[in-house]
């Protein structure tokens, strides 16, 4: 038919794309995020709201099965990819298009798809209802429990937070790690690995990497606060500090996105007060890095992170800490970003308990895959 | 019978085109029944129902209601007689309004209405 084709290729300019990011393929995630904005495309959101599954990395189990579900959620037409090295992303890109433009195999999935049976409970065939808990008036109300799980967009790949919700105020929560399989260095802090272990590494690829680690981490919180125009200006100069952008031009535009940010009092008042870890508590926690030089609340610390990205990409001497602390303590410098977490989170509501993880933005490829010299 | 034969055929087009639709939608459909989901929890499975109860917060409704019964009590003669009064009269009673609408601002900002 004239109409299904028109459709068909109207859809496949420019296919929405769920980005499931897998501990240890960071790389991968990069790759895949400039791709689609140099195609045009869509990152999506949400499973419902997307055509293609791009798993960027090599997932373990659980998230293995965490994709699955992601996978069963999403509508027809529909087209699952994965990718396990920044190389092989376009191609995969390309064979997802294929993927959703044949249609006789879209079709027979559609006939063949099943609702998604629940697992063995109790209550087979039903989920039970709420359990109540006291809440802060003494009062009891109904309590969720929610997984802010995998795969959600602008999170830290593979961190998996139990929460207790009562409307929508977390009462306790519990963070985890899910993992994939690697067998490189994290990222992020691979260049200051390379350097602690003796290995020679340029100091200029280690400044872009630590000014690129920090404007990730910045976009995911501008995101995440609303301002999606500021995070993706963020992602550029992100990209041009990764690729073969000259510096003077990352410098540029990076000093406008500073001033912006900075100018913003919406901003401010948004993100100020929230997650406050003054550099006595986050001393005594053992948390290194911007969030202790930063020492105060979440918009101190996106600051804290422009700040550093500036001052990397401007020649100035770089030590041997990594992009979230000190590399050569006996525990990877996001795991005390990780255990502040429950803590910083309880009683909190939803939107404010997501920025202030994005605020500290732990880092779980460093909790996998081990970024500590002092490690054995 | 002739003033039923309006009503009639309008109702005889709608069941048609009613039918029409119905089967122009099946004939479509890929399959015959609908894919049902759960909620999106992030690639996890929900653990509850999502029907929670919640507070009514009895109390705060209570005296926020009070309050503003109270002014519409005081609201109802004066707006039979504003007409005549003229400007003085509406001024006054914006005032007891912007009185009690900073009692309102006050239990705002001490959190007061928060409903969680």
């Amino acid at each position: 038919m004239g109409l299904t084709e028109w459709l068909r290729s109207a859809a496949t300019r420019r296919p929405h794309v769920l980005l499931v990011p897998v501990p240890g393929g960071t790389q991968v995630r990069l790759a895949a995020q400039r791709l689609i904005v140099e195609r045009g495309w869509v990152e999506a959101t949400s499973p419902a709201g997307a055509d293609v599954v791009l798993v960027c990395g090599t997932p373990d189990v659980r998230l293995g099965r965490a994709v699955d579900m992601v996978w069963e959620q999403l509508p027809g037409p529909r087209a699952r990819i994965s990718s396990d090295s920044d190389a092989t992303v376009a191609d995969a890109l390309d064979d997802g298009v294929r993927q959703l433009d044949d249609l006789d195999a879209q079709r027979r999935d559609a006939g063949r798809r099943v609702s998604p049976s629940p697992l063995a409970d109790d209550e087979p065939g039903d989920l039970p209802m709420a359990d109540r808990a006291e809440d802060r008036d003494g009062l009891k109300l109904d309590q969720l429990h929610i997984q802010l799980g995998p795969v959600l967009p602008d999170w830290p790949a593979g961190l998996v937070m139990r929460v207790a919700l009562q409307g929508d105020v977390i009462q306790h929560s519990a963070a985890e790690v899910w993992g994939g399989h690697s067998v490189h260095d994290p990222f992020w802090d691979a260049g200051h690995l390379q350097q602690l272990r003796g290995e020679p590494v340029t100091p200029a690829e280690l400044r872009r990497r630590l000014a690129a680690a920090h404007l990730d981490s910045a976009a995911r919180m501008l995101a995440l606060a609303g301002w999606d125009d500021a995070a993706t200006a963020a992602n550029r100069v992100r990209d041009l500090v990764l690729g073969s952008g000259t510096t003077a031009e990352a410098t540029d535009r990076l000093t406008r996105l500073h001033r912006r940010v900075r100018r913003s009092r919406l901003l401010r008042w948004s993100t100020s007060g929230l997650g406050v870890l003054d550099r006595k508590a986050a001393l005594a926690r053992g948390i290194t890095g911007p969030a202790l030089r930063a020492g105060g609340d979440g918009y101190a610390r996106l600051c804290q992170w422009l700040t550093e990205a500036q001052l990397a990409l401007r020649e100035s001497p770089v030590g041997t800490d990594g992009p979230r602390g000190r590399l050569d303590g006996t525990t990877p410098p996001s795991q005390p970003l990780l255990d502040v977490l429950p803590g910083l989170t309880t009683g909190l509501d939803l939107a404010t308990a997501r920025l202030v993880i994005a605020s500290l933005d732990p880092d779980p490829d460093e909790l996998l895959l081990g970024a500590a010299v002092g490690q054995p | 019978m002739n003033g039923y034969v309006g009503p009639l055929s309008l109702l005889l087009t709608a069941a048609v085109g009613v039918a029409v639709l119905y089967l122009g939608a099946s004939r479509l459909n890929v399959t015959a029944s609908p894919l049902r989901t759960v909620p999106f929890e992030s690639g996890g499975w929900p653990t509850e129902h999502a029907v929670s109860r919640f507070h009514a917060r009895w109390y705060a409704l209570t005296l926020l209601f009070l309050a503003f019964d109270i002014e519409m009590l005081f609201m109802y003669p004066w707006a039979l007689v504003v007409a005549e009064m003229g400007a003085s009269a509406v001024i006054e009673m914006f005032s007891f309004l912007a009185v009690l609408m900073v009692g309102v601002l006050y239990a705002w900002r001490e959190g007061a209405l928060r409903w969680a």
